[in-house]
């Protein structure tokens, strides 16, 4: 499993193993203040970036950080 | 003084049934000490006496634990006890759960005082904080039932000072396992001393104790990596509250302790239905708008066509995760995990707020 929160040193404190930082909490896949397409485009970024981490090796919680810019929350 | 009226509560195996060939035996109750609690009675004679025994098998407790818990309550009333003891449970998973269960129920149903005793990594231990009873005491013992003569011993002297109606004082001072409560004390320094104090004391390499100890969580197995994702069953799964509309299930905005799953077979983007969102804790206007955000279904779709993984599966799962208790989120996913494997799902992202 690959867990994509917005809160990644939580999520490291809470021992989750595979961590993807997302954009902000109320949402955490993608930017609404960004034109649709670079909204979509971050999603998807988001979701590469996971499912790279779900074939990563890793030995214990461990942050994967996606290629993102956004601009506001 | 008269001794004070105790039950007893034993599993199958310490109440002289039998192993786990015996574990569904229902729950009955005899009037005498059983087992180990007739060394407890022996070690608390002028304090307490134990009218009543319940046994009951592990596996029945397990299966009709309301049944159990009320027949508990009702022998106790019949038998006007006013303290119960159970175990101790040691390293016993279903025991374990089974003592503190009981003595939880009694305690907040009547009031009175409960002792128990198992091991501190046990994983009925991480129930015992949650329900923080005010007079419901864990005392830690060995793993295994070889350390049976100093559980009771522990057991039996806590025991008598609650029968005696004593003050029992802290965690660390009883040696019982902490529940997690702050306790108001006198001391002569301001807060701002005794911090400054404990960080010198810290720099310096010096033994400290700290006021707040900080929750540790256990760490969680290492999944090994997916080599390929070609033939990957992929489910997604959030704690965003994105559930379907008009909120069917009955969620609420907090303290969940339920799970749904719902469809989005032949969807593109969650956009292609209308979905509530439930959640307390953040604001939800972008979600309603967009519940991509939190199931991030349209890019999922794009890179299921793109041949990336195998093929996403036909729900996803949620439960709006706000102020969620570890116990019953833990409970939820184990539910969740139970359900994944028996419908062939290989991997899951999961998206929390």
């Amino acid at each position: 499993m690959a867990h994509i929160t917005p809160m990644a040193t939580l999520a490291k404190q809470m021992k989750s193993n595979r961590i993807v930082v997302g954009t902000k909490v109320p949402h955490p896949c993608g930017d609404p203040n960004q034109p649709g397409e670079a909204d979509h485009a971050l999603r998807r970024e988001i979701v590469r970036t996971a499912l790279k981490a779900l074939q990563t090796e890793v030995s214990g919680p461990t942050v994967f950080v996606p290629d993102i810019s956004y601009t506001s929350g | 003084m008269t001794p004070l009226r105790a039950m007893y509560y034993v599993n199958q195996f310490f109440g002289g049934i039998g192993g786990e060939d015996k574990a569904d035996a229902p729950v009955a109750f005899r009037e005498e000490a059983v087992g180990p609690g007739r060394r407890f009675q022996e070690l608390c004679r002028e304090s307490l006496e134990v009218a009543v025994t319940a046994v009951c098998g592990d596996n029945y407790f397990a299966e009709h634990q309301s049944e159990v818990v009320a027949s508990i309550l009702e022998a106790a009333r019949k038998y006007g006890v006013r303290m119960l003891v159970a175990g101790p449970a040691f390293g016993s998973g279903r025991y374990g759960f089974a003592c503190v269960e009981i003595c939880h129920f009694l305690n907040v149903s009547t009031n009175i005082p409960c002792i128990s005793g198992m091991y501190d990594e046990s994983p009925a231990v991480e129930l015992y904080r949650q329900y923080k009873d005010k007079e419901f005491f864990l005392v830690p013992t060995s793993e295994a039932a070889s350390g049976m003569g100093e559980a009771l011993s522990k057991m039996a002297r806590l025991a008598s000072r609650v029968a005696r109606g004593e003050a029992i004082g802290s965690a660390s001072e009883e040696g019982y396992i902490s529940r997690g409560f702050r306790r108001d004390s006198v001391v002569d320094k301001t807060g701002a001393e005794r911090a400054v104090d404990i960080l010198l004391d810290k720099l310096a390499g010096r033994a400290f104790t700290t006021e707040i100890p900080i929750e540790t969580v256990e760490e969680i197995p290492v999944a090994p990596p997916i080599a390929s994702l070609k033939d990957v069953c992929l489910a997604l799964v959030t704690t965003a509250g994105v559930v379907a509309s008009g909120n069917p299930d009955g969620f609420k905005t907090n303290r969940n302790t339920q799970w749904r799953k719902y469809s989005i077979d032949k969807m593109n983007s969650m956009k292609d239905a209308k979905w509530d969102v439930l959640h307390g804790g953040y604001n939800t206007v972008f979600m309603h708008e967009n519940p991509n955000y939190g199931v991030p279904l349209d890019a999922c779709r794009e890179i299921e066509g793109e041949g990336v993984f195998g093929k996403l599966y036909p729900y996803f799962y949620v439960t709006p995760g706000n102020l969620g208790s570890i116990s019953a989120m833990q409970a939820i996913s184990r539910e969740i995990q139970r359900d994944m494997k028996a419908e062939g799902i290989d991997a899951a992202l999961l998206v929390s707020t």
